[in-house]
């Protein structure tokens, strides 16, 4: 045995460069002080949901957060934020893999569906996080949404944008019957 | 260059020491956690040049820390062992990465074993990753260069067209990677 069969290594590499993205785009924002409150490291977790298969998307989304934790230490170990990150990551690119699969031509509601359910599976984790760390519980969750706002609008202007242009590439890496008509 | 096992297997059992250090300093008293906080930094020193700039990047964390303080300040009640934990582990989990023999490890895992897959998308993740930090800088550098603000007119709109140049970029990188791979399977 060598090489994984096309397919898999198709995903396999979709999801590597995601992942990679994930862990780049952070320090890049930074660099550029663009900041963490357009959460750069969901975006290319969310693309990937729309390109490969839901168990890379869900295995991508929750390992990019530990993996940026144990090189950068950000997200945070402890209190578990990278883990809270890690739950974000997996409902982004589980959610919009499901949906897209099932309805490849339904972008939308894939997005918005794999956008809201982030959101409220981080804001649950965090009231949890915050109630377990004797921490304002309400302020965390609130504060927490209210600086995700930025980047929540980034992942609805960009991802569609985005998704749609490598779909219409005529990439190798994207399947002929996973790419949209032409309009 | 080539690494003798031996030192090899010197580094993954370190490297398992620091990463036990991390855990149990959720639980180690304040006086034993300022002691870990304090010879963790000193070993990201002494660890040369490397991790020095591994040391720089705890500016967010002692950042986080700082804003965990003015959450129980919030709330009433202020425990310094809480941020002092969180800059604990972070060194101490960071300073176990750095170390650990990752080439070593992965160079031991056969193509038939269970952890082969897992092994290679690591390694993939690795080599994208090496590439698209700098281009991505570059990249928002360059936005940052001609449109200074994020808000007011054209400034969101060039963060997304900036993102998504680097994401068409990334995909090209990544086509040549599979045609190169695939390549190498038919001449196998």
């Amino acid at each position: 045995m060598g090489q994984p069969p096309p397919d898999r290594l198709r995903s396999m590499i979709i999801s590597a460069v995601m992942a990679a993205l994930g862990l780049a785009l952070p320090v890049a924002f930074h660099a550029v002080g663009l900041g963490s409150h357009f959460l750069p490291m969901l975006l290319p977790l969310l693309v990937n949901g729309f390109l490969v298969p839901l168990p890379w998307a869900v295995l991508t989304g929750a390992i990019v957060p530990l993996i940026s934790s144990l090189a950068t230490g950000m997200p945070p170990m402890y209190p578990p934020v990278a883990a809270q990150m890690s739950l974000e990551g997996a409902v982004l690119g589980g959610v919009a893999a499901a949906l897209y699969r099932s309805q490849p031509r339904r972008l939308w509601p894939a997005l918005l569906s794999a956008v809201v359910l982030c959101r409220l599976s981080g804001l649950t984790a965090s009231w949890f996080l915050a109630r377990l760390f004797d921490l304002p519980a309400g302020f965390v969750s609130a504060a927490m949404l209210v600086r995700s706002l930025p980047g929540v609008a980034l992942q609805i202007a960009l991802v569609p944008l985005v998704v749609r242009q490598l779909e219409r590439s005529r990439s190798i890496l994207i399947k002929p019957h996973d790419s949209l008509p032409e309009a | 260059m080539t690494v003798s096992p031996k030192r090899d297997f010197f580094r993954l059992a370190l490297s398992l020491l620091l990463a036990a250090g991390a855990v149990s300093a959720i639980a180690l008293p304040l006086r034993w956690l300022v002691v870990a906080v304090l010879a963790a930094s000193a070993a990201h020193v002494l660890l040369g040049r490397r991790r020095l700039r591994s040391l720089g990047a705890g500016i967010p964390v002692l950042l986080f820390a700082a804003t965990l303080v003015l959450l129980q300040w919030l709330g009433g009640r202020i425990d310094l062992s809480l941020p002092l934990r969180t800059v604990a582990v972070f060194l101490l989990s960071t300073l176990a990465a750095s170390v650990a023999p990752w080439t070593w490890i992965a160079g031991g895992v056969s193509p038939g074993s269970r952890l082969y897959l897992p092994g290679l998308f690591l390694l993939f993740i690795r080599h994208f990753a090496g590439i698209l930090i700098s281009e991505s800088r570059r990249t928002l550098q360059a936005r940052a260069l001609s449109a200074p603000r994020v808000s007011g007119p054209g400034g969101f709109a060039s963060v997304t067209g900036a993102l998504t140049a680097v994401f068409r970029r990334a995909l090209v990188r990544a086509e040549r990677f599979y045609a190169a791979q695939l390549l190498n399977e038919i001449v196998r």
